[in-house]
């Protein structure tokens, strides 16, 4: 709209503008009557005078009824200062003459009085051209006049007395007094407080101007229009000195102005309605006239007055905010009920009526107001007239609420070339602030704000104030989105508003507070910049603010940053570094193994439950959470599945990341927490710059209950913050804390060498975790298989106060699935240590443990070899947690995939072959020897599980388990080979004959019975007679085949008897090799040799007894044979079948049957023997008649019969004369039912026929 | 492939779609099938985003939600389908129901019944394109469609106001 | 031609601008910033205004100083592109250069926008919308 564009700062010409625009000023002040109050006397105080100026303005609107009867609305506006230039303007906008003035003061005395007095007609005689009426309110007097405080009434005050006395009564405006020069009716109050007719004073004050006003109005109105003056602004009296006034245009000019003049008078008069048609009257004259500056003033009298009907409250909108950006909905807008277009409310419709007639349609008021304007703009002198025309535009505007207009507007005012001091121009940039805020342009209100704060400091500034300018900002930041509370921001949206601007802003401030010298406001802007503003800082920013925030924190006066209230009640929230060093991950960690509680009762856990001992994320996910099997259990939730311990050092890790480009040294960091006592250490550490680390945060628990993580506390960059995990976005963790519990450590040594078992430890131990973690160092012995090595365990109560009242201890290994018996592998003395318990504190508990190496499960395969044990013990290891222990199992299930059954030396060399390397892996004895020595070795793992509790954990049913890892080497020793059992001589008695292998590379003593004794080479086998005293039938059990009790029963009863011990010399090592027989099979034939049969025989040939020696005869010779079955066993025997066979023994391991020839029978072979009841005996009769000469055996034997009575046709009950049928009895005796068991007469009798 | 006009491409998109559909969202070949339900929208929602922006480009400026929605229906709907939405109601409470008589994804497949259940898989890439369409344009919703009989799609947009 | 170039996403915060002049840049920072009101006020004001030529995309003159003269454009997806120009350096621009250049960057935006490792709201750094902006710069 502007024609020509001006520089805003550039200063023209000093002249007769007006001093400074009146930026308040709105429309409805067009219409108001001028009062100056003003403050005489140094008596009154200015509070008091400031509270009386306020009841004064109260009074700002009077309704008075003029002649017509007509109710006038009229109103006033009271001014603290008002210079006189602006004054001068009163003839070009009435609104602007001083109409009325009042002085307030108090007096205690005459001088005083008087100088009041004297400061009022001054005041008076600088208005004096516009003035109308003046009141001169003077409290301390009372009503009569006389001063309160004045001590004595002398000849002065009375004086003073009668005039104001009849000052008083002579309602008169001016009374003539002995006072010469006081002139003004002066207003008496006792005293401040009690002057309850100031209003009504006032009001009489006020209404008498409107009168004044009122006949000035009439006259002008009636004044005849030949001969008006030229009113003229300021500024123009200078063109118009010698020009003739009466010329038709001059004319013109005047008349047009007159118009102006009264329609701005009866404006004020208020009676709006009239003149509107002056105004209109007045524009068409100017306007051909081209008396442009006149013009716009008309223009803007029309656009004002119509406003005026129109908008009634308008210049009263409060800051609106629009903008979607600035996200506040139009909710907050002011609305004009009914629409800013059309009637407002609260107007009188009579007025409207009579208004309306020509009152301004709202788009022309705009209109209008453009115009006068752009006429006004011609005019360099105008500028403040033009700038007040556009403020009070913009006010209609936002009423209409037509932002986009009302910007051109203001853009227009921000133009206006005013020659201000820098106060004015700082005042004119915070009213535009203001208006742009009220238009919603929040980022142009914060430019202005902005531009303003720099006037503040501008170096041509001749009293720069860091104060305001630093408020200004404060004011501006809204307007770039920028909240300093760091909750607030960075919004949770990845932009929250332009960060350059924001960035430039905050170093604005903290250069402000740096100059107002507040160093804890800057630092805690520095600091706030340096958090919230990290992501938007480059490399070398964020050094230099880090350093310049280290300087500053040095001197600002608290480390700690808490919320600082600015003199204007602005308080700046505190400032916490939660960036520095910025927080990646916080995990809390569960304690050791060896410390961590677990449930005293609880379902025991078995390894093989969970289906996942082999995938990578479950270890993975052991490695993170340190779960162990006893807490998967207890860990339901995705929560901690742990607990700490009162009493123990707890740790938390931080994974940080610095991003500053240099060292951050973080002077001290430690945990933040709630809920039970916790006692944190705190920890200092220099994380490298751009790096990530990981802090390690302890502390100590003191009181059991729950205990919440809320984050932890740094002091870094001389300034202490405190980081809660909810404002850094991680939720905080809640651990339970159990009561104190004992803590045992545990030592041991061995009797004999462990060195193996040392060098093994000298291995390192990677360590998974960044604790150091107290787990007891692995149990490690390589034994011969059969030697036993005995351990000594010392447990330690590490605890301080509470004793260790229950311990439990348990083996957990997978030996059971290899086929071991766990109790033969390792056994310790269980009453031992529930006898020396409890433990007192720092007293310790010590027992022994018992290891005996197991020989290979059996001669027999165990197919759970391969499956079981490998999973088994790999759970095992992962429960254990020490890879180096898992580590040497697997080495040792390698091996053990081995069995050597029959350890014949090519399957042997094939599993060395098969294991060397994995088994060095581990075992890491690189040695040849060991090597040879772990040729066929196998490795046993277990652990000992030391569950024990105490103190006050105990009650809440808490404990502690120390595991113990164990692994035994087990080198082959002594093996059996192959056994079986041969008759001995004595019937009682029998030998089970062995073959043993010696396995070892060592020469081998073995002593296999009393006073038996072989010495066997390395790798050398040899077999061995143990004589074994048979067991008897057991009632009333019989031995059937199959009848696995039984066989057990008798297994046993051999092993009692077996003792086969070995013992190398060279090492110096003994052991047994009894093991080896635990499951030695038994075929039928060695189970009844094992037996002593329930049968005796007693064979008589010839009526003579026959103890197994020989019996000669000669051929063809008849030899009376009688058996006699003697029952031994206390029960009936079962029918049996005797049978007699005749062979020859042909001494190379054949019998010779076919003797059909040879021999005859006389009497059956064979007879079937109804049972023989107990201690009974039987007796058979038979003649055996050998013919040929020779040696013959007689085999009897009998077999227990179950069947009925009759023979089975395969053996029909006949006699045969000489000699039975021999074929049918090879097959009789070959398959025999193999459910029956046989009893021979053994050794069978022998006869030689010579 | 969403230039307008091209012909040659007309098959490729179908092609490229189906793949999509058979690759993430076949139980047999991908276990975690509803994760890619969502990814299967995501890719849509990205995709309608970045394509209503060149779009609208020669477009003049919307006046109100109904405008940007009777957009989608005609412009965006020609650029990806070839063809206009057939119908579109509204409630004027912020639902909009587009329907499709000839759903192009479901246009290739048997009209009975038969691969009913299948049907969902077909369209779930096409609502996350109206939902990110419209998201560019500053209209917050949720899009869902239905399949009654098999070329038939109706697909619903609750337009969610922002609560103030 | 212009001094400047910015492009502003939905939420008002800046997703490239680019000066001319470096000394220059932060007070074209603020200028580009205290423009967007009016960019707000005009497209928001679409509803409520009757005014026929505002559903163009090209928003015409945002604000001239005395050194500069700032126009708009907005999207139909509610991002901005401002052009800023040196008033010593050109003296008379006619609108239609000033929309063709507007399209140019829109069309650009659009492509970088297609780029499927572009995410939305993040800055835009992609060589051909540089290219095309140093063309408009020049």
């Amino acid at each position: 709209m502007r024609s020509s564009v001006s520089v805003i700062l550039s200063s023209p010409p000093p002249d007769t503008t007006m001093h400074f625009p009146d930026y308040g000023q709105t429309v409805k002040d067009h219409q108001a009557l001028l009062i100056l109050v003003r403050h005489s006397g140094q008596q009154l105080k200015g509070k008091t005078f400031n509270r009386l100026f306020d009841r004064i303005s109260k009074v700002n609107q009077v309704k008075i009824t003029d002649q017509q009867g007509w109710v006038r609305n009229i109103r006033f506006r009271y001014k603290k200062v008002y210079p006189v230039e602006n004054n001068d303007w009163g003839d070009f906008q009435s609104h602007r003459r001083l109409l009325g003035l009042i002085s307030l003061g108090k007096c205690t005395n005459q001088g005083e009085l008087n100088e009041i007095c004297r400061q009022h007609e001054s005041l008076k005689t600088r208005y004096n051209v516009t003035l109308y009426d003046s009141r001169c309110i003077i409290f301390g007097v009372r009503e009569d006049g006389t001063i309160c405080s004045s001590p004595e009434p002398g000849r002065a005050t009375s004086a003073a007395d009668d005039h104001i006395v009849n000052g008083q009564s002579a309602n008169e405006a001016k009374s003539s007094s002995s006072h010469g020069d006081f002139r003004t009716t002066p207003l008496f109050y006792p005293c401040v407080d009690s002057c309850d007719r100031l209003e009504s004073d006032i009001i009489d004050f006020v209404s008498s101007l409107f009168w004044v006003l009122e006949s000035k109005r009439m006259e002008k109105g009636l004044e005849r229009l030949e001969k008006v003056p030229l009113l003229c602004a300021p500024f123009e009296k200078k063109d118009f000195v010698g020009i003739d006034l009466d010329s038709r245009s001059n004319r013109k000019r005047c008349i047009g102005r007159a118009k102006k003049h009264l329609a701005d008078l009866s404006l004020q008069a208020g009676l709006p309605g009239e003149s509107i048609p002056l105004y209109i009257a007045a524009v068409d004259i100017l306007r051909p006239v081209n008396d442009w500056f006149w013009l716009g003033c008309a223009l803007e009298g029309l656009a004002t007055t119509s406003a005026i009907l129109l908008y009634p409250n308008v210049g009263r909108t409060q800051v609106v905010q629009r903008n979607s950006s600035l996200n506040v909905g139009d909710s907050c807008r002011p609305k004009v009920p009914g629409g800013s277009h059309s009637l407002p409310n609260g107007l009188d419709p009579s007025e409207v009526k009579n208004a309306a007639a020509n009152c301004l349609s709202p788009e022309d008021i705009i209109d209008k107001y453009r115009e006068a304007i752009i006429h006004y703009s011609k005019y360099r002198h105008a500028g403040i007239v033009e700038a007040e025309a556009s403020i009070k535009a913009t006010h209609i505007l936002i009423e209409q609420d037509k932002p986009l207009l009302a910007a051109d507007f203001l853009q227009n005012v921000v133009f206006i070339n005013l020659n201000l001091p820098d106060e004015e121009k700082i005042q004119r940039f915070v009213t535009l602030s203001e208006l742009y805020s009220c238009i919603g342009f929040h980022r142009k209100a914060a430019f202005f704000r902005r531009v303003a704060a720099m006037r503040c400091v501008a170096p041509q500034n001749p009293k720069t104030d860091w104060n305001q300018c630093y408020h200004l900002l404060l004011l501006a930041l809204e307007g770039y989105k920028l909240s300093l509370d760091p909750v607030l921001f960075p919004g949770s949206s990845s932009s929250s508003g332009w960060a350059v601007l924001q960035i430039c802003l905050l170093e604005e401030l903290i250069a402000c507070a740096r100059r107002m010298g507040n160093v804890t406001l800057a630092t805690q802007h520095l600091a706030f910049l340096l958090t919230s503003m990290m992501k938007h800082l480059s490399l070398n920013e964020r050094r230099d603010y880090a350093l310049q925030l280290e300087g500053l924190a040095v001197s600002s006066d608290s480390s700690l940053s808490i919320p600082l209230a600015l003199d204007n009640g602005f308080i700046v929230p505190p400032v916490h570094l939660t960036q520095l060093p910025e927080l990646r991950s916080f995990m809390p960690l569960a304690p050791p193994l060896s410390t961590r509680p677990v449930r005293l009762k609880g379902p025991k856990r078995s390894q093989s439950d969970s289906p996942f001992i082999f995938s990578p994320f479950q270890t993975y996910n052991n490695k993170d959470a340190r779960a162990s099997p006893s807490d998967m259990e207890k860990g339901d939730t995705g929560t901690l599945d742990f607990n700490w311990v009162v009493g123990d050092i707890c740790h938390v890790a931080l994974n940080v990341f610095n991003p500053l480009p240099i060292d951050l040294k973080v002077s001290s960091i430690s945990l933040l927490t709630s809920g039970v006592k916790f006692q944190s250490e705190s920890c200092s550490v220099t994380v490298a710059p751009l790096s990530p680390d990981v802090i390690l945060l302890s502390g100590t628990p003191q009181d059991s209950g729950d205990l919440k993580l809320l984050g932890y506390t740094t002091q870094l960059l001389g300034m202490k913050s405190t980081c809660r995990l909810r404002a850094l976005g991680i939720s905080g963790y809640d651990i339970k804390i159990i009561p104190p519990l004992p803590t045992l450590s545990l030592s041991y040594n061995m009797n004999q060498n462990w060195k193996e078992g040392k060098q093994m430890d000298a291995l390192p131990v990677p360590s998974s975790s960044p604790i150091p973690s107290s787990e007891p160092p692995p149990i490690r012995l390589s034994l011969f298989a059969g030697e036993s090595r005995t351990v000594e365990l010392e447990l330690k109560n590490e605890s301080v106060d509470c004793e260790v009242c229950l311990m439990d201890v348990t083996l957990e290994s997978s030996l059971e699935d290899e086929g071991y018996e766990e109790g033969e592998v390792f056994s310790w003395e269980k009453d031992v240590i529930q006898a020396q318990l409890p433990i007192q504190p720092s007293s310790h508990l010590t027992f022994t443990l018992t290891i005996t190496a197991p020989h290979c499960p059996s001669l027999s395969n165990h197919p759970l070899m391969e499956t079981g044990s490998m999973g088994s013990s790999q759970g095992l290891s992962h429960s254990l947690q020490t890879p180096f222990q898992s580590q040497s199992l697997r080495g040792g299930i390698i091996l053990g995939n081995f069995l050597p059954k029959r350890s014949d030396s090519s399957v042997s060399m094939k599993s060395s072959s098969g294991s060397r390397h994995s088994s060095l892996g581990p075992i890491g004895t690189g040695t040849a020897a060991s090597l040879n020595k772990s040729l066929h070795a196998k490795v046993l793992g277990g652990v000992l599980w030391v569950k024990y509790s105490g103190g006050k954990g105990i009650k809440k049913e808490y404990a502690r388990r120390l595991g113990i890892p164990m692994s035994v080497e087990v080198k082959p020793s002594l093996c059996i080979t192959h056994c079986d059992v041969l008759p001995a001589l004595l019937e009682e008695q029998c030998y089970l004959v062995a073959d043993i292998l010696n396995q070892t590379p060592h020469e081998m003593e073995v002593k296999y019975a009393e006073g038996k004794e072989i010495v066997l080479e390395a790798m050398d086998a040899c077999r061995v007679p143990i004589p074994i005293k048979r067991s008897p039938l057991i009632p009333p059990t019989f031995p059937k085949l199959g009848d696995t009790e039984e066989m057990e029963r008798i297994r046993k009863d051999v092993l009692k008897q077996v003792d086969l011990k070995w013992r190398i010399p060279s090492v110096e090592v003994r052991g047994s090799a009894n093991a080896c027989l635990t499951s030695l099979p038994l075929s039928p034939r060695m189970l009844d040799l094992l037996h002593v049969p329930p049968i005796k025989w007693q064979v008589r040939v010839n009526g003579r007894e026959t103890e197994g020696d020989e019996v000669g005869c000669g051929p063809g010779e008849i030899l009376e044979m009688s058996v006699t079955l003697v029952n031994l066993c206390p029960m009936p025997l079962p029918r049996l079948l005797l049978r007699i066979q005749v062979f020859q023994d042909l001494e190379n391991g054949n019998h010779n049957y076919n003797l059909e020839r040879r021999i005859a029978i006389i009497g059956s072979d064979r007879t079937l023997l109804s049972a023989i009841g107990e201690h009974a005996e039987y007796e058979h009769r038979f003649g055996l008649l050998l013919l040929t000469p020779g040696s013959y055996k007689v085999d009897l034997y009998c077999i227990a019969y179950e069947g009925d009575g009759s023979l089975s046709q395969d053996s029909p009950l006949h006699m045969t004369v000489g000699g039975g049928n021999p074929y049918e009895n090879l097959p009789m005796v070959k398959n025999l039912p193999s459910s029956e068991c046989i009893w021979r007469h053994s050794p069978p009798l022998t006869i030689s026929v010579t | 492939m969403f230039q307008a006009g091209g012909n040659s491409d007309e098959g490729l998109f179908d092609y490229l779609h189906m793949e999509l559909v058979s690759t993430l969202l076949q139980p047999e070949r991908n276990p975690g099938i509803h994760l890619s339900i969502s990814t299967m929208e995501h890719l849509g929602f990205s995709s309608g985003y970045r394509l209503v922006e060149r779009l609208t480009r020669e477009w003049p400026r919307f006046k109100d939600e109904l405008d940007s929605m009777k957009f989608i229906c005609k412009e965006f709907w020609t650029a990806v389908f070839r063809k206009q939405v057939d119908n579109l109601r509204t409630n004027r409470q912020g639902v909009y129901v587009l329907q499709d008589n000839r759903f192009r994804h479901l246009a290739k497949v048997s009209t009975s019944g038969q691969y009913m259940e299948a049907a969902p898989k077909l369209v779930v890439f096409t609502c996350g394109l109206v939902r990110g369409a419209l998201a560019n344009l500053g209209i917050v919703s949720v899009v869902t469609a239905e399949v009654s009989a098999m070329p038939i799609c109706k697909f619903q947009v609750q337009i969610q106001r922002a609560s103030a | 031609m212009a001094c400047c170039v910015a492009v502003i996403g939905k939420d008002n915060s800046p997703l490239y601008i680019r000066v001319s002049n470096p000394e220059t840049e932060l007070y074209l920072h603020f200028t580009v910033h205290s423009s967007l009101d009016v960019v707000e006020e005009r497209v928001n004001s679409l509803a409520k205004s009757s005014v026929g030529d505002i559903r163009e995309l090209y928003l015409g003159l945002l604000y001239s100083s005395e050194t500069h003269r700032v126009y708009g454009y907005a999207t139909n997806t509610k991002v901005k592109f401002i052009i800023v120009l040196d008033v010593s350096r050109v003296q008379n621009v006619n609108e239609n250069e000033l929309r063709s250049m507007f399209r140019r960057i829109h069309s650009a935006y659009a492509d970088a926008i297609c780029n499927p490792f572009y995410i939305p709201g993040d800055q835009i750094d992609s060589t051909k919308f540089e290219a095309i902006i140093s063309e408009i710069l020049l």
